[in-house]
């Protein structure tokens, strides 16, 4: 599948037409993609429960197609919920490593943005971004579900903007 | 028992050991004159009087003032809830016999306390790091610390 | 063919798994080095500090009321017991003491939160030993608790509400009816639970048998709160020292008698009914008056140490406090009942089964905030 896609902008390209049904193709993947984001449950501190909080019935992701997988292997988002220690960075990294692409990064809360209440501890880093790419940052400490579920929507959005012709 | 009593028996049984000077506010504090009496003192505060519960081991760093650290352990009476306070001064570098003997609890507290001050105990089967990541050097709970910039900074 | 049935026995070497830092029933970061033969654990290594904050160090670098605000995010499931050590110390060594009307809503904000944690522990205990059901209608409940404390502090999780002196504001209007009607769904709830899953023959065999810890080890290891009163130690500090205004309140201690896991997971389901016991009596007995007594606008408490405690959800949560006069603390210590209590995982597990590791580890109901901090 995934030399198919490689392979098909080279292929749209030098056919009469291609670029519609390159458009039609980018439009049912990212309409596929963003429908079922899978994230990994990778609570770390006091945001984690406001994640647990969305799963459960008041504020229902799977609504949205999110469903939380606990390993990364079969995992499309790590939501970074909680404060990132130093101890656990190497971990952090190792398992982001784990996730097929294309994955995605949600930093949830104060402390993964930028390291939060804690941003001038000798133990603490200064926010996930320092170590992975981040496509959307949820503020707050911590942040409502409501924000999470808006964080997701805004990811969405940025799914929407992917290319298969880069 | 009155905070009386237990300082009339400690008289009788540990001479050198005695009230502390800054008392913690509600608990009756006691002073250990060195770190040989500490193991002893605890195992009486356990049989004879009680004390079975360890409640908590810290330290509190008085290297500025008097060049040494300041050990705070506190027991418990189940079921009674009745407390006391032990303090024992220890120099700086020092190091102050492990009481896992006396009370396994006392196992990761003094790991802890060896962590973040250096405070090393003689005695503990596995006296390493618990809180702090490995690559980082020094005790950061010291009013010396200077925290050194590592590749996460 | 006899050849076949003769072969060499097959190897059986001892293999090391980690159970975390990254693990769904663990509970937060915990690594639990588990080394195991076959199915059995031979040797288990608890390993903290994955989400050490370094809190103890920052608050010496805070205002007292600024540390408040740090306490919070210690035991972040039950947050209101954490501040309360913390204002129980710094009023120690202010010397104030918070008005009457201020310790009936303190004990009413902590109870709450009580039953909070135990929802939670109860939700995440399921669906730690696959039982998904429970977490949802826990989590409904622990909603209605969340919106009760929005509308008396703006917060869900983190609120700042119990400051020093006092709190931070009273009770809005409608609020006692709102809590009342709250406790009453609750009750009803509460046979609910015991039908889907504390009688359940499923999770009753992978709990009662396990994990079981005798009187004189929990009090050895140093275990506190319900997994010390499931060993059969009728210890509460709520009874034991009465504080804020749980003097004035009537309610049973849940003592367990055999120390299994099933007993520590009983234990906080009895305590649930007994929290809203609490709340009920403290919400018809609240004492009239202002919920702020007269403390400085800048706190700087004469040099002196203070230690307070309190009943936490996970234990006794205990507060050290140094001032050396200044405006912020020359030392806190804080005894966090979660790292006392991981402790006894390095003996409880040996012999236990995987399958085994995750029930014990659940029941001791430990939150990584509070272990590291």
């Amino acid at each position: 599948m995934g030399i198919v896609l490689e392979r098909l902008p080279w292929v749209c390209g030098a056919l009469p037409g291609g670029s519609g049904v390159l458009a039609c193709a980018d439009g049912f993947i990212n309409w596929a993609r963003k429908r079922s984001v899978w994230p990994m449950t990778f609570g770390l501190a006091c945001c984690a429960i406001e994640m647990m909080a969305s799963y459960a019935s008041r504020f229902d992701f799977d609504r949205f197609g999110v469903f939380p997988r606990p390993s990364p292997r079969q995992a499309d988002l790590i939501i970074i919920a909680g404060t990132v220690c130093k101890k656990m960075a190497d971990p952090i990294l190792q398992v982001y490593h784990q996730m097929p692409e294309p994955r995605f990064v949600l930093a949830f809360g104060s402390c993964a943005n930028c390291g939060g209440p804690f941003h001038d501890s000798y133990a603490v880093v200064k926010g996930v971004d320092k170590l992975l790419p981040v496509d959307v940052y949820v503020a707050g400490c911590p942040p409502r579900p409501e924000a999470l579920l808006h964080g997701v929507l805004e990811l969405q959005k940025k799914i929407d903007a992917m290319r298969l012709a880069g | 028992m009155t905070d009386d009593e237990v300082l009339a028996k400690l008289a009788a049984t540990f001479p050198k050991a005695d009230k502390a000077e800054t008392q913690i506010k509600g608990i009756l504090t006691l002073r250990a004159a060195s770190g040989d009496d500490l193991v002893a003192l605890a195992r009486w505060l356990k049989d004879k009087l009680g004390f079975d519960y360890l409640d908590m081991i810290t330290a509190v760093d008085h290297v500025a003032e008097r060049k040494a650290f300041e050990l705070v352990y506190c027991f418990t009476q189940l079921p009674a809830g009745q407390r006391v306070a032990l303090k024992l001064e220890t120099p700086d570098p020092g190091s102050v016999p492990s009481l896992t003997a006396v009370f396994p609890s006392a196992d990761w507290q003094e790991r802890e306390v060896f962590d973040l001050f250096g405070v090393r105990f003689q005695g503990h089967p596995d006296l390493r790091k618990i809180l702090t990541p490995d690559f980082l050097e020094g005790h950061p709970l010291r009013k010396d610390y200077v925290h050194a910039k590592d590749r996460f900074d | 063919m006899p050849e076949l049935l003769a072969s060499p026995p097959l190897p059986s070497d001892r293999m090391f798994i980690n159970l975390g830092p990254q693990h769904p029933s663990t509970h937060g970061v915990l690594r639990v080095g588990l080394t195991v033969e076959g199915e059995f654990i031979v040797k288990a290594e608890p390993d903290v500090g994955y989400l050490h904050r370094g809190i103890e160090k920052l608050c010496e670098s805070r205002t007292y009321p600024q540390c408040v605000v740090l306490a919070d995010r210690l035991d972040y499931v039950s947050a209101m017991t954490n501040e309360l050590p913390f204002c129980l110390a710094a009023e120690t060594l202010l010397g104030v003491e918070a008005p009457e009307r201020a310790q009936d809503l303190r004990v009413i904000v902590c109870e709450l939160n009580r039953i909070a944690s135990h929802l939670l522990f109860f939700g995440t205990y399921g669906i730690d030993l696959g039982a998904f059901t429970p977490f949802l209608h826990a989590f409904r409940e622990r909603e209605m608790v969340l919106d009760l404390f929005e509308a008396l502090c703006g917060g869900r999780l983190t609120y700042n509400y119990i400051r020093i002196g006092g709190v931070m504001k009273d009770l809005p209007e409608g609020w006692g009816d709102l809590c009342r009607r709250f406790l009453t769904h609750l009750g009803e709830r509460l046979p609910e639970y015991d039908e889907l899953l504390s009688f359940n023959p499923i999770f009753l065999d992978r709990t009662r048998e396990v994990g079981l810890l005798d009187r004189r080890a929990a009090v050895s290891w140093g275990m506190t709160g319900p997994n010390l009163r499931a060993s059969g130690v009728d210890y509460d500090l709520r009874k034991a020292a009465p504080y804020c205004g749980y003097g004035k309140v009537a309610f049973d201690t849940a003592v367990g008698k055999r120390g299994s896991c099933w007993d520590r997971y009983y234990c906080r389901v009895r305590e649930m009914a007994q929290s809203a016991r609490i709340v009920e009596q403290a919400l018809g007995g609240l004492a009239a008056g202002p919920v702020m007594a007269k403390v400085p606008k800048v706190l700087k408490p004469p040099p002196g140490e203070a230690y307070a405690h309190v009943e936490a959800s996970r234990g006794e949560l205990g507060v050290y406090m140094v001032s050396d006069g200044g405006a912020s603390p020359a030392r806190v210590h804080v005894r966090a009942p979660s790292f006392l209590n991981l402790q006894v995982l390095g003996e409880l597990l040996v012999g236990a089964r995987i399958a085994d590791v995750v029930a014990i580890l659940g029941s001791v109901d430990i939150v990584l905030g509070e272990c590291d901090r």
